[in-house]
C-alpha cells in the first residue's frame, strides 16, 4: 500500500513542479512510459489477484522502466533502434493487454 | 518427463512438452511477474520477516521517485504539441509579414525609379537631342526603360489541361535550357528589348532552373512561358528559323507535348525595371593612385554585357 502512495505522492508532485527531462535522455522517453505502464497493470493485476507485494512492484516497474530504456539505448547504437523499440512495444502491449483482461476478469467476472 | 505443476513443486526446474515456445507462453500466458507468486509463497510460508522501518521508507522514496520520473516523462511527452504549434503560427505570421514589406518595398521602389526617371527628364530638359536619344537608347539595353513596338511572341505551353497531377514527367517541362535557347535565337535577330512572362530581360539577366521551376533573375515563373520580344519581326522570325529553334520547337512538341507558337505583334509592351545595381572597380589601398576617383566614375556605366553595340543601329520606339 505504501508504494501506492508514494507513486501518488510521486505523480502529483510531478505535475505541480513540471521537472524538465535532459535532452539526451529525451528518446527513450515513450519507452519508458510504456513500460512504467506494463508495471502499473501488472501490479493492479495482482492487487486484484491477492498476491500485491510493494517491493516486487516498485523493483519490477524499476527494472522495466531502466532494461526497455537500456535496449533502446543499445538498439541506437546498433544502429537498429526504431526496430528494436517496436520489439519493446509489442512484447510489453502484450503484457499490458493480457493483464488488463485479467482485471477485467477480475472487475467484472467476464 | 512427468507432467508436474510448476506451482506444485516450486524452485524445481521442469522440462516442458512446448520449451522451444517459452519465450511466447512467457509472454502470452503468465504476463504476472512471477516474483509476485513469489513473494505470496514466501508470505504463506510464513518464512519472510517483517519489513523494518529503514526498508518501508525505502520503498516509499523509490516509488515517489518513480511516480516523479513516469510523470516527468509523460507531461514531457505531451508538451511538444502546442510548443509546435506556436512556433508554426510564429512562422507563419513572420512569412505574411515579411510578404508585407517586400510588397511594400517593391511599391517603394517602383516609386523611386519613377521619380528618377522624372528628375532625368527635368534635369536633360536642356540637353541636346542625341544626348536624349542616346539615353533613351541605353535605358532601352539595360532594361531600365519601358519599351513598346512591335515584334514577335513566342509561346511555349507545358501544362496539362489545369490538372496538377503530382506525378508530371519532368522531361515534359519546360527546361530554362528550351528559353535560353529561344532568348538568344532572338537576341541573334537583332532584338532589342525581350521579356519573359513580364520579367525583362537585361545583360545580366539568368535564366536558370531549380528543380522543376523556371526562374529568371531569381523569380520563379509558371508556365505557360510568353517570351515577347521587340524587334523587326522579319528579322527575329528569320533568326529562330536560322538558329534551328523553331525546328527545336517542333521537336518539343512531338517528342515531350509542349505546345509552343511563334506569333507577330503589331504592339508589343514590355516593362522596364528598375535599375540593376552598379558595378564599379576600386583599386586596393595600397596602390591607390590619382586616377582612382576617375575609375569609379567611368566603372559606373558598367552594364554593358549582351547585346552592347548594335542597338543603336535598330530604330527603336520608346515610350517616353
Amino acid at each position: 500500500m505504501i508504494a501506492a502512495v508514494g507513486l501518488v505522492v510521486g505523480i502529483v508532485a510531478g505535475l505541480v513542479l513540471q521537472p524538465t527531462v535532459p535532452v539526451s535522455l529525451q528518446p527513450y522517453l515513450p519507452i519508458a512510459v510504456v513500460a512504467a505502464l506494463d508495471a502499473l497493470f501488472g501490479g493492479l493485476r495482482a492487487r486484484l489477484d491477492g498476491l500485491f507485494d510493494d517491493k516486487v512492484f516498485l523493483v519490477s516497474f524499476l527494472s522495466n522502466v531502466v532494461v526497455a530504456a537500456l535496449i533502446v539505448f543499445l538498439g541506437d547504437q546498433l544502429g537498429v533502434g526504431s526496430q528494436l523499440s517496436t520489439a519493446v512495444v509489442v512484447v510489453l502491449g502484450i503484457r499490458i493487454f493480457s493483464n488488463a483482461a485479467a482485471i477485467r476478469r477480475h472487475i467484472f467476472k467476464a | 518427463m512427468t507432467p508436474q505443476r510448476p506451482e506444485q513443486r516450486p524452485g524445481v526446474r521442469r522440462a516442458p512438452v512446448d520449451a522451444s515456445m517459452t519465450l511466447l507462453n512467457e509472454v502470452m500466458f503468465r504476463p504476472l511477474d512471477p516474483g509476485y507468486a513469489d513473494a505470496a509463497a514466501r508470505r504463506a510460508a510464513g518464512g519472510a520477516p517483517p519489513r523494518g522501518r529503514a526498508g518501508a521508507v525505502g520503498l516509499v522514496a523509490l516509488a515517489v521517485v518513480l511516480g516523479l520520473v513516469t510523470t516527468a516523462a509523460a507531461v514531457q511527452l505531451r508538451a511538444p504539441q502546442p510548443g509546435v504549434i506556436a512556433a508554426r503560427e510564429t512562422l507563419e505570421q513572420e512569412i505574411l509579414t515579411r510578404q508585407g514589406v517586400a510588397e511594400e518595398l517593391s511599391v517603394r521602389g517602383a516609386a523611386l525609379s519613377a521619380e528618377i526617371e522624372q528628375l532625368q527628364g527635368e534635369a536633360l530638359t536642356g540637353a541636346s537631342a542625341d544626348v536624349l536619344q542616346g539615353l533613351q537608347a541605353e535605358g532601352a539595353l539595360t532594361g531600365t526603360q519601358a519599351v513598346e513596338g512591335e515584334g514577335v511572341v513566342v509561346t511555349l505551353d507545358d501544362t496539362s489541361g489545369g490538372l496538377s497531377s503530382d506525378d508530371v514527367d519532368a522531361s515534359s517541362l519546360v527546361h530554362d535550357s528550351d528559353l535560353q535557347r529561344v532568348v538568344n535565337a532572338l537576341w541573334a535577330g537583332g532584338a532589342e528589348a525581350v521579356a519573359i512572362n513580364d520579367q525583362r530581360l537585361t545583360g545580366l539577366s539568368a535564366i536558370r532552373s531549380a528543380g522543376d521551376a523556371v526562374l529568371v533573375d531569381l523569380q520563379p515563373l509558371v508556365g505557360p512561358y510568353r517570351v515577347e520580344a521587340v524587334g523587326d519581326p522579319d528579322a527575329l522570325r528569320t533568326s529562330l528559323l536560322r538558329s534551328g529553334t523553331s525546328d527545336f520547337l517542333q521537336l518539343l512538341g512531338t517528342q515531350y507535348g509542349i505546345r509552343s507558337s511563334v506569333t507577330t505583334q503589331s504592339r508589343i509592351d514590355l516593362p522596364g525595371r528598375s535599375a540593376p545595381t552598379l558595378f564599379f572597380a576600386q583599386p586596393p589601398d595600397a596602390t591607390v593612385d590619382s586616377d582612382a576617383p576617375a575609375g569609379t566614375t567611368d566603372g559606373t556605366t558598367t552594364d554593358g554585357s549582351g547585346a552592347g553595340p548594335d542597338a543603336h543601329e535598330t530604330g527603336q520606339e520608346i515610350v517616353e
